[in-house]
């Protein structure tokens, strides 16, 4: 054997390990890429993003390289998830229901709150009946965003236009909203059924001075979904997010407006 | 249409933003939070940049006549009212506005809770605490103390006073009372002794403490129920809005609709305070 096709054997050595080096470095790599849970909902009041982030984060470090990022604005979150893929994505439904295809979004966990994925909304005044044009002058008070909560008032009285309902005030927490028309601050507070029936257990008098004016339909709690390509791939976070509630991390599920996840049947995206 | 509204715009005088130092967080919060939903043309005053000296402002102030001037922050409303009394002014963040003239071209929203909406969050944490303290000097707190004395009656609580004189004296009124009330009290707040010393009595009497400064939940308060800055911004952008379109208000001050509520739950427990679990989706901010 000549010298010469030693080291040739040795350059096509050199090369078949430089090469398994690579290709080991690079699925390395894509193991520990980091998974995000990108979120925004209009239930959240934003200034418990930063709480949310803090507290998710500590949860998911635990598991390797993941992080939880809330967005305020919806037009910035929805052009920030636009090309990830992989990813969960925490929305509500409604506004799943809006972006889920154009998005090619699955949803795989629905919230749960007091044994229900389901919530009503209500509108609520000291006054008897809530006309169409108290929706306009009067001010509302609700822990939504306003986009949601005019959303919900249009689908209440059958709205068409959202411009004329422009006195929403957002409030952190919706026992704000109804302490601000039990005490005369808001004429009109927009807050869930089940608010509604604590604040009824814990403050009776103030209670009695209120009246629900309109209902909701049933509305799906918020949704875990994930990109379509990345379903196969997503049980681990899948698992480490609806697990929380086994942990400490409850109470960052609390913050959330629900007390945990469950799977989601398809059929209730259709109601 | 959108013409229409921009002629409107044009025609209508300038809301003035005068804010007592953008720099500071809690202002900087307002303003932002009501610029966002105040929806008419605005010209901005930062007293805390030193470009704009008092002269300055004195000119701004009377050159022309205003839509209505938004003062955030004490030194905001007093320098406004000193240069300009005639027009119409909306104030917020202004600490026990009752010391400051308040006239009929008057708006304001009110820096501390409502008292109903306290008393609410304190019976919704802890319903079997009935008896709270509050330290008040004749002075300042007298009238405040009577009526908060009436809304507690009204849920079943009973408020027992302690009044001020010349040195703070708790001895007395710590065992009559199973929580303690820190309000807005000069005499109090004032005289950081006077504060540390409660704070260390009540801890060693196992007393919790109730306030409104976020402050003092680091240093050992249960729960603190104080306003919430972006609230305080977005109503005012609603009152201006009212105010602007001549539309009928039928508070001039006003309280805040929105809170912030700070609970300290390591405390809560080191006291073995039994309290509503189901109020802890009422905090803002959960101290474990």
């Amino acid at each position: 054997m000549t010298i010469l096709v030693l080291k040739k054997r040795f350059i096509l050595h050199l090369f078949i390990f430089v090469n398994l080096v690579l290709c080991f470095v690079n699925t390395a790599y894509l193991q520990t890429e980091k998974i995000f849970i990108y979120a925004y909902s209009p239930e959240i009041y934003t200034e418990k993003f930063s709480k949310l982030k803090i507290d998710f984060d500590s949860y998911l470090s635990q598991f390797g390289s993941y992080e939880f990022q809330p967005f305020s604005n919806r037009e910035i979150f929805e052009n920030y998830i636009k090309d990830k893929h992989q990813c969960a994505i925490l929305l509500s439904s409604w506004h799943y229901k809006k972006i889920a295809k154009a998005y090619s979004l699955v949803p795989i966990l629905v919230g749960v709150k007091n044994g229900s994925i389901y919530q009503k909304s209500v509108l609520v005044s000291r006054k008897q009946k809530i006309e169409i044009t108290d929706i306009f002058t009067n001010r509302i008070a609700s822990a939504n965003s306003i986009e949601y909560t005019k959303s919900l008032l249009m689908a209440m009285y059958n709205l068409p236009d959202p411009d004329k309902i422009n006195r929403i005030i957002i409030v952190p927490k919706e026992i704000d909203a109804l302490f601000s028309v039990g005490f005369g601050f808001s004429e009109i507070a927009v807050t869930s059924r089940n608010s509604l029936d604590r604040f009824k257990a814990y403050e009776p008098i103030l209670y009695q001075k209120l009246a629900i004016g309109a209902e909701s339909k049933n509305i799906l709690l918020p949704i875990i979904a994930v990109p379509d390509g990345f379903q196969k791939d997503s049980q681990t976070t899948i698992n480490i997010i609806k697990n929380m509630t086994k942990t400490q991390a409850i109470d960052t599920i609390h913050l959330l407006g629900i007390d945990a996840w469950q799977p989601i049947d398809l059929s209730e995206l259709e109601n | 249409m959108l013409g229409l509204i921009r002629s409107s715009f044009a025609e209508m005088p300038k809301t003035i933003i005068i804010n007592s130092d953008y720099s500071v967080k809690k202002y900087q919060t307002v303003q932002d939070e009501f610029e966002k939903t105040f929806s008419y043309p605005v010209s901005k005053i930062d007293l805390g940049d030193p470009q704009w000296g008092y002269s300055k402002v004195k000119s701004y102030l009377t050159s022309e006549p205003h839509g209505l001037i938004y003062c955030i922050g004490t030194e905001a409303l007093l320098l406004t009212r000193k240069y300009n009394k005639n027009e119409r002014i909306l104030f917020s963040s202004v600490v026990n506005w009752l010391r400051f003239p308040v006239d009929e071209n008057s708006y304001g929203i009110s820096n501390e809770i409502h008292v109903g909406m306290q008393l609410a969050m304190f019976q919704y944490f802890f319903q079997k605490i009935k008896k709270i303290g509050i330290a008040y000097s004749e002075k300042y707190n007298a009238e405040w103390f009577k009526l908060a004395s009436i809304e507690a009656e009204k849920r079943g609580i009973q408020l027992i006073g302690q009044t001020i004189t010349k040195k703070l004296e708790l001895t007395e009124l710590l065992p009559q009372i199973e929580a303690l009330w820190i309000i807005p009290e000069p005499m109090i707040i004032s005289k950081k002794d006077y504060l540390f010393e409660i704070l260390e009595t009540c801890e060693k009497s196992n007393i919790p403490i109730f306030s409104y400064l976020p402050d003092l939940s680091e240093c050992g308060a249960v729960l603190i129920i104080t306003v919430d800055d972006p609230t305080i911004g977005r109503q005012s952008a609603d009152i201006a809005m009212q105010i602007l379109e001549e539309k009928p208000i039928q508070d001039k001050i006003q309280s805040l609709v929105g809170s912030h509520v700070i609970f300290n739950l390591k405390k809560a427990n080191s006291y073995q305070l039994k309290f509503n679990k189901d109020a802890l989706d009422a905090a803002d901010v959960i101290l474990k």
